[in-house]
């Protein structure tokens, strides 16, 4: 309960940190309340109350345990008509602004400026209470250099990810393969022929509550090489300072043949490897796979 | 009450009944959906089983609501007096009613091109094309576990498999030929979209049966809502337009203002195919979900405000006219 009720509090905070919709409700409610606004008394006593149930730490921990520990904060607030609710409160005030006008506008008295502008305001309120255009979760991305790879180009980078994955499955009706997370994260996506060694519950832990499987020690650290091998970039782009000493690259080298024993243990027959690794290391992985790789768009291919 | 306000009340009455028999179709097509993933899951059938199962069942369904549907129109129609009045009315449509109509109307329409054209969707936490996938490609409801396409050896929590929305997709996909992603990143979250302006249409109705002004402001604010709201996971604007396909964004879209809308209308006893819906398509505590929550708060509500009422009376006395 402990737990919950601090859940509760610092949901709160996240809550009400990305976006003031909140915010807008409360406004809305207060407006109802004191412009005596009750023809739907019902609905506005209802969502009054549960507002604030799902304010208050203590009672929103309540509502969270009734939801179960399967939903985080947020979701208390599926409890509240929080749309339906905004919307007919700002009917009702942009209602009233437009027909004070037209009763001005009979006795000859007000312009159309003053509704307009409120209107307008109210519809600039609205979105700055909300995301004010791109969302923080769609800004995705590392910077390489001056280029935001995945920012600038999304689509770009699909299209790459799901040529490489043809390539994979070309000839096979199944294929088991290992991959950069990008890759890995896309490939059941993409199709139902592509398994994996590992699942997307290792970098997307809210997945975990989908399922009882486990992931061995030794998947967990193929996990973990293809991480650092994902963030070996060109030595170029590094001051000489910051780029991998030889004893780096021996045990990298080290931990991929005993990481390259254990993906042919658990059945993988299709490796693919960032492109933009320098040559010294796609020539390590060659020799100890004893294959050549073939270069793909962004990618190198091994066929096991 | 003024006899024009009698017709009014009248004749939202029988749009109401015939968005609630789409309404209600649509959550009838659900409940089959479940009653089919649970045979499936229960006798181990194999998909390509269940998709003329469901077709079946599906095509009585629809069948059923467009019968009704065209005996209510049928019934509406008097003809003669009633018909010109109509016509008349409807040329006296204000130009302000046209502006907001058609304002209404293409901001629907961006959201629907959005969500029907648009490569973003909101994937965190979420493994539904994973899981549709490995069902058209085993043939079967979780054989495999999704993310790995590897058989189970611990399996899954039973409030998760006994949801039927991954199926219904599924069957979607065989039924119609489409690929997984057309089916869930586009298809459905295009039709959710359609189905709650439906419910917030018939919630304008409610709110704002004296003005159509009203009611289309109504709809405008809905839709800027969604815009606005599209910023964190657990906001119907994101749930809506980058996540159409998950349980949580059904049930916040469609099924939880339908309560609303059944509740209003004292119509209590049907909201309960809300509750039964929910239950089908996203986790709750064995069945104890946000709609019967709130079905019972509008309930409590409406007791309430019908005590202080009477306490009010009580209080005044009864009213002497000499």
């Amino acid at each position: 309960m402990r737990e919950l009720v601090q859940n509760a509090w610092l949901g709160w905070q996240q809550y009400t940190d990305q976006g003031k919709i909140a915010a807008l409700l409360l406004a809305v409610l207060l407006f109802l309340w004191l412009g005596k606004h009750r023809k739907q008394r019902t609905l506005f006593w209802y969502t009054a109350c549960v507002t604030g149930l799902c304010i208050c730490p203590l009672t929103a921990a309540l509502l969270m345990a009734y939801q179960t520990r399967f939903y985080n904060y947020e979701w208390v607030w599926s409890l509240v008509p929080v749309t339906p609710v905004i919307a007919y409160g700002g009917t009702v005030f942009l209602a009233q602004i437009w027909e004070n006008y037209e009763k001005g506008r009979i006795a000859g008295r007000t312009g159309v400026w003053k509704p307009v502008l409120l209107t307008a305001c109210c519809i600039g309120v609205l979105f700055l209470c909300g995301s004010m255009g791109k969302p923080d979760w769609q800004k995705t991305g590392e910077r390489l250099g001056d280029q935001d790879w995945e920012e600038s180009q999304p689509e770009e980078k699909k299209q790459k990810i799901r040529a490489a994955l043809d390539a994979a499955l070309e000839g096979k009706d199944t294929i088991c393969l290992w991959a950069p997370v990008e890759v890995m994260d896309e490939a059941r996506r993409y199709s139902g022929r592509i398994l994996l060694p590992y699942g997307r519950n290792l970098w997307d832990n809210g997945l975990n509550a989908y399922s009882y499987e486990n992931c061995g020690e030794d998947l967990q650290a193929m996990y973990r090489w293809m991480c650092d091998t994902e963030a070996i970039w060109p030595e170029e782009l590094f001051a000489e300072y910051a780029r991998p000493t030889e004893e780096e690259k021996a045990r990298w080298q080290q931990e991929a043949g005993e990481n390259l024993e254990a993906a042919l243990e658990n059945g993988v027959d299709r490796i693919l490897i960032p492109g933009y690794l320098d040559q010294e290391y796609i020539t390590k992985l060659e020799e100890i796979l004893g294959i050549q790789g073939q270069e793909i768009d962004g990618y190198y291919l091994f066929c096991l | 009450m003024r006899i024009q306000d009698i017709r009014k009340s009248g004749k939202q009455n029988q749009k109401s009944q015939k968005t609630d028999l789409i309404l209600m179709g649509v959550l009838c097509l659900v409940m089959l959906a479940e009653a089919v993933h649970l045979t499936a899951v229960v006798t181990g059938s194999t998909l390509s089983f269940c998709a003329p199962l469901y077709a079946l069942g599906a095509g009585l369904v629809a069948a059923a609501v467009l019968l009704l549907l065209l005996g209510r129109g049928k019934k509406k129609s008097t003809g003669g007096r009633a018909d010109r009045e109509k016509i008349c009315s409807q040329s006296r449509v204000s130009l302000g009613y046209r502006i907001l109509a058609l304002t209404a109307g293409l901001l629907i329409l961006f959201q629907l091109i959005q969500i029907l054209a648009g490569d973003v969707v909101y994937l965190e936490g979420d493994m539904t094309l994973e899981t549709v996938n490995s069902f058209l490609a085993a043939d079967g409801i979780y054989r495999v576990d999704p993310l790995t396409g590897a058989p189970y050896e611990q399996g899954m929590p039973l409030r998760i498999k006994i949801l039927c929305l991954p199926t219904l997709y599924s069957i979607l996909c065989r039924l119609f030929s489409m690929s997984a992603e057309t089916v869930v990143f586009h298809v459905v979250p295009a039709f959710v979209l359609v189905c709650g302006y439906l419910v917030y249409w018939q919630l304008a109705g409610i709110f704002f049966s004296e003005s159509k002004e009203k009611k289309v402001c109504f709809l405008i604010l809905v839709a800027l809502l969604l815009y606005a709201g599209d910023y964190a996971y657990g906001m119907d604007g994101l749930g809506v337009l980058y996540g159409g396909f998950r349980g949580v964004s059904f049930r916040a879209w469609v099924l939880l203002p339908y309560t609303v809308s059944l509740s209003l209308r004292g119509k209590s006893m049907r909201a309960f195919l809300c509750v039964i819906t929910e239950a089908c398509v996203v986790w709750t505590f064995y069945g104890l979900g946000a709609c019967l929550f709130l079905l019972a708060g509008m309930y409590l509500s409406g007791r309430f405000l019908a005590y202080r009422r009477g306490q009010r009376s009580e209080k005044e006395g009864p009213v002497c006219v000499s």
